[in-house]
């Protein structure tokens, strides 16, 4: 799975613009499924029907990544840009990135990496701007409304993988693995690679109330909180096991799903954590008030140091949440109620 | 005399501080049927004479309200933009106004503001200052470098409007309010006798430097002098201590810029006509034609009327029009009786060394 | 054909309509495009909805789009003094509404937001700072609170009262007239009543291809309300959203350099390639923007990633593919703003000819 991992991060594809990832994606799964469809938004749907006696499943993970998008140009051919998606500013002074033609450039801010701007640490993201090495305006291949990937090197640490953009290329790894190994199922499954989650799920929205399935799960990452003072008490845990979301910000959980989650991973020996998240939101919100409701829940890869050019994940849980989908995809019982 | 009417036209009228020709002309118009002789000096000031009965020689009473308005003028041409200098507007209501550029000829303008959208957090949390905005009057850099010039002067809209009752909004309520009590006392003066020569006065250049009532006082050498002008009206956050209520009638100023017995002859004469009034307590400049009045050419003893208005220096300052009848009614009364008994009566006397100290 | 004059210009920019509140402005709009098109509707949010069969040459169905609300301020207390006391409905520029002409409620009284005199502010950083919502209050001239009362009442909307003017110099043109192809114009509410004009005067023209629904939203100020309702009714092939949009083409501080704005006045309609709700599919994008250099239509694009608009709405739950072709204004949200009659006409006919060629593009 590390080279599919590999391929997918290595490809452009932030929010709005996943033609190019979508394509990859469809190469792998078309032999998979039987039937593919893209809709009027760009997501992309594999189906793999059942035997006729279970739901409708619908299993997303999103192919869109952050980004930022070129607002307006300098005289002397600075660019300045503001985000797509999620962007902590921290991480932008010095980091590289990557237009859709191959332009190269770096990130800095007014007053270079001294700066204290307005009595602020960090400035605002309208101080910031993108050098390509212009030496004019005039001398640009690249524009307003040009949007830029980071760019981001994929290093194979052994048990565990550094790189971007793992949020949530590893989630549609997953899925696709999940495909190969799903052999017989009583339910249709839709696997679901979605556009724009990082911009408010929309592409999630979309293909729940477009696909109208009885059950959601959202596939996607998580962050850990198992480094040095995390700010925030998250139990989650780098190789602990296949995250099982209980909530976060933006959804709770289907109970059912939840526990039919837990029970399946019981069941099949599958290392698994309980994940519940202060902040954050993920395609599930979305899927979860769609039409009259569908009952949702989430599968969550750990990870560390989200939304960075260097995130850190770990094999043994993305087998495991590989091994989750599988198990829970070919059960009979996917919904668990209290008795 | 109808109030509105002239009042509308009145604030209407174009006359920032040393610019006053539009509002001055409108003045002078309106005061031809009121007056023996209405003639404009050398600063602009209106001058209105209107004689008394009775034997010379006659004490002479000044009325004095400002023919200026605050407004802003152009510092600089910033290619289709002006930039420019304030004098007298509250600036935190410049943001998002509608304006009167003075140029080759009136230039209807704005003076806008960032979109909410790409303000960041400081900016959400501050007014804009002075130096970031702009006039924009929607033309080329071309069409404004051939209107506009620095140096023009700048009003803000701000239309008349009827509020409810007999209250109005206006711009320049400051001071055309009591240039139109003034004028209504002349016009009811036709009808009352006065012992005394009405000397009206529309000044210039009080919202600057008062130059109109220093000038006016110079040329005209009164006997006494009556200024007019605005003062606070009640209204959330202003404090209750020297502000009044909006319709509770004018304000008749104490304190050592105004002499007292022309004070308490106001207060005399109100409490006797029933007119509702207040007592303004002024414990030093009162920031009106009354400063420069009282010590010019020898000193001319001051009183000082105001009526109260809310949201002073901006373009909806508003009014209660019974305060002006009010302020009329008081002004006559006054100028019924300031004959030579009373001129003498505002003298102050030495003691009478005879009798013993008290 | 067209029916767009200066006249009805100024009464769609000056008529109150704050959000849930735009009766008096949808009537207007219906009056005018009645004779135009075959069917006109009035759905359960207000939103009112008219549609021009189309020639028969294609079974595709366009919405096109334009919000008639504008942001306003609510009554929420009427007090002793008889001062009203409010709330926002829709994002209203704080830093603009100190000293400024209201109209008030559905007789439209006259009123002004108070404002005390700098003379009696002690506090420096008072000055500084922008006003609290709850620190401002609308003054009728009420003598009291009995007074005032009985003539508006809590819930009730205020709006800026801000006159329409033509800005060129030299002769006024006739307001009756059909409305001039150049000139610069100041007034409240552009965003986005210059879209509903715009809107009005796609309707009144020759029928397309396809059947157009023109569709004139309520509530977007306060979270695209009406197209999300609309949108989630009608499954159109496109929808194109008419705009007013921001402008930000000001020197700044005096003396400080700026960098360039990307949206300026009198440089074309401004094409949204993304905003903070909606990401235009770049398929439809190039249509749009292939479109406008054919046909010689000056165009720019809106700054990128600011703002939202309707095009949301309509695509929130079937993914419709929408676009939003703009009217830049400066100063939106504020009582005045300041646009120019050339770049509306070109985002006019810039949204025609994306229509007549819509069919070339497979969807």
């Amino acid at each position: 799975m590390k080279a599919l991992i590999k391929q997918l991060v290595e490809t452009y594809g932030p929010s709005g613009f996943e033609d190019e990832v979508r394509a990859l994606i469809r190469q792998h799964v078309e032999p998979l499924a039987d039937d593919i469809q893209v809709d009027a938004m760009g997501n992309l749907f594999a189906l793999k029907r059942g035997d006729g006696s279970g739901r409708r499943i619908m299993a997303a993970a999103h192919m869109d990544e952050i980004g930022l998008i070129i607002t307006q140009v300098e005289e002397e051919g600075f660019l300045r840009f503001s985000g797509i998606g999620g962007i902590p500013p921290k991480a932008l002074l010095g980091t590289r990135v990557r237009f859709a033609n191959g332009v190269i450039g770096v990130i800095s801010h007014d007053g270079g990496a001294a700066a204290e701007i307005g009595g602020k640490e960090l400035p605002d993201m309208g101080q910031w701007f993108i050098d390509v090495g212009a030496r004019s305006k005039e001398e640009l291949t690249v524009g307003v409304g040009d949007i830029v990937s980071f760019v981001r090197p994929f290093d194979d640490l052994g048990q565990r993988l550094l790189g971007g953009g793992f949020d949530d290329r590893v989630g549609c790894a997953a899925l696709i693995e999940t495909m190969k190994r799903l052999e017989s199922s009583p339910h249709d499954v839709i696997f679901t690679f979605t556009v724009q989650e990082e911009v408010g799920v929309r592409g999630a929205r979309v293909a729940a109330f477009g696909r109208e399935p009885d059950i959601g799960l959202a596939v996607d990452v998580a962050p850990t909180g198992d480094t040095p003072h995390p700010r925030h008490p998250i139990a989650l845990k780098l190789g602990g096991g296949a995250a099982i979301k209980v909530a976060d910000a933006g959804m709770i959980s289907h109970p059912g799903v939840r526990r039919a989650l837990e029970r399946v991973a019981r069941v099949h020996d599958i290392p698994y954590q309980l994940e519940v998240l202060p902040f954050g939101s993920t395609d599930a919100a979305a899927m979860q008030a769609a039409r009259s409701g569908v009952m949702t829940g989430a599968i969550s890869i750990p990870s560390r140091y989200t939304h960075l050019t260097a995130e850190m994940i770990d094999m043994d849980d993305v087998e495991n949440v590989v091994r989750l989908l599988t198990a829970y995809l070919s059960d009979p019982n996917p919904i668990e109620n209290q008795e | 005399m109808e109030i509105k009417p002239i009042l509308q036209q009145l604030t209407q009228a174009r006359g920032p501080s040393g610019g006053e020709g539009e509002a001055a002309k409108l003045v002078a118009r309106l005061m031809q049927p009121l007056c023996q002789e209405v003639s404009i000096d050398a600063v602009g000031n209106v001058i209105g004479l209107k004689p008394g009965s009775g034997p010379e020689p006659r004490p002479r009473v000044m009325l004095m309200a400002h023919l200026d308005e605050i407004h802003l003028t152009v510092s600089a041409i910033d290619g289709a933009f002006l930039r420019f200098v304030e004098n007298g507007y509250d600036p935190r209501t410049l943001v998002g106004a509608q304006v009167t550029v003075l140029g080759k000829k009136p230039l209807p303008g704005v003076i806008g503001d960032l979109p909410p959208h790409l303000m960041t957090d400081e900016d959400r949390k501050r007014m804009p200052e002075l130096e970031e905005m702009v006039i924009d009057l929607g033309l080329t850099a071309g069409q404004v470098a051939e209107l506009v010039r620095v140096g023009d002067q700048v009003v803000l809209d701000g239309p008349f409007q009827e509020l409810l009752g007999d209250r109005v909004a206006s711009k320049a309520l400051d001071d055309r309010l009591l240039v139109t009590t003034m004028l209504a006392a002349l016009d009811a003066l036709q009808r009352v006798e006065h012992p005394c020569d009405v000397i009206a006065v529309a000044s210039v250049q009080e919202e600057f430097s008062g130059l109109g009532a220093r000038t006016a006082t110079w040329g005209q050498r009164p006997d006494l002098a009556i200024a007019l002008d605005v003062t606070f009206a009640r209204q959330p956050g202003a404090p209750e201590e020297n502000t009044f209520p909006l319709g509770g009638g004018p304000a008749i100023a104490m304190g050592p810029n105004l002499h007292p017995r022309i004070t308490q002859t106001l207060l005399d004469l109100a409490e006797k006509l029933e007119i509702p009034h207040e007592v303004d307590v002024q414990p030093s400049r009162t920031g009106t034609d009354a400063w420069g009045i009282q010590v010019t050419a020898g000193g001319a003893p001051t009183g000082l009327v105001s009526i109260p208005i809310r949201n002073m220096h901006t373009a909806v300052e508003v009014a209660d029009l019974k305060d002006v009848t009010r302020t009329v009614r008081l002004l006559t009364a006054f100028l019924a009786q300031a004959d030579a008994a009373f001129l003498d009566h505002l003298t102050y006397r030495l003691p009478d060394f005879q009798e013993a100290a008290p | 054909m067209s029916i767009l004059t200066l006249e009805l210009l100024r009464r769609l920019s000056e008529t109150p309509g704050g959000p849930g509140d735009e009766a008096a402005v949808r009537d207007i709009i219906a009056r005018a495009v009645h004779p135009r098109v075959d069917e006109l509707s009035i759905d359960n949010m207000g939103n009112l909805i008219a549609i021009k069969r189309g020639s028969g040459a294609s079974s595709r169905q366009i919405v096109l789009a334009a919000h008639m609300d504008e942001v306003a301020f609510m009554i929420t207390k009427i007090d002793d003094d008889g001062l009203l006391h409010v709330a926002a409905s829709g994002g209203i520029n704080r830093r603009t509404v100190l000293g400024k002409p209201v109209q008030v409620g559905p007789d439209r009284l006259p009123g002004v937001i108070s404002l005390r005199p700098p003379h009696l502010v002690d506090d420096p950083e008072e000055y500084r700072r922008p006003p609290k919502l709850r620190d401002l209050v609308i003054d009728i001239g009420a003598k009291d609170g009995d007074e005032a009362k009985s003539k508006v009442k809590r819930g009730q909307y205020a709006v800026f009262r801000t006159p329409f003017r033509f800005l060129a110099p030299g002769e006024a043109p006739d307001p009756n007239a059909l409305l001039p192809r150049a000139g610069r114009i100041s007034g409240k509410a552009f965003d986005d009543r210059l879209g509903c004009a715009a809107l009005i005067e796609l309707l009144s023209g020759e029928p397309f291809p396809f059947d157009l629904v023109g569709v004139f939203t309520v509530q977007e100020e306060i979270g695209l309300r009406g197209a999300l309702a609309a949108g989630s009714r009608l499954k159109p092939d496109v929808a194109l959203i008419l705009e007013g949009t921001l402008c930000p083409d000001l020197p700044g501080r005096w003396g400080q350099e700026q960098t360039p704005p990307t949206t300026r006045l009198g440089h074309g309609p401004a094409i949204t390639t993304t905003d903070r709700s909606h990401i235009t599919p770049p398929w439809l994008l190039q249509h749009i923007l292939r479109t406008a250099e054919a046909n010689g239509i000056p165009h720019q694009f809106k700054h990128p990633n600011v703002g939202g608009t309707d095009a949301a709405g309509f695509a929130r739950y079937w993914g419709t593919p929408a676009a939003i072709i703009s009217t830049p204004a400066r100063y939106i949200h504020s009582p005045i703003a300041v646009a120019d009659l050339a770049d509306f006409w070109h985002g006019v006919d810039l949204v025609k000819a994306t229509l007549q060629t819509l069919e070339q593009v497979s969807l």
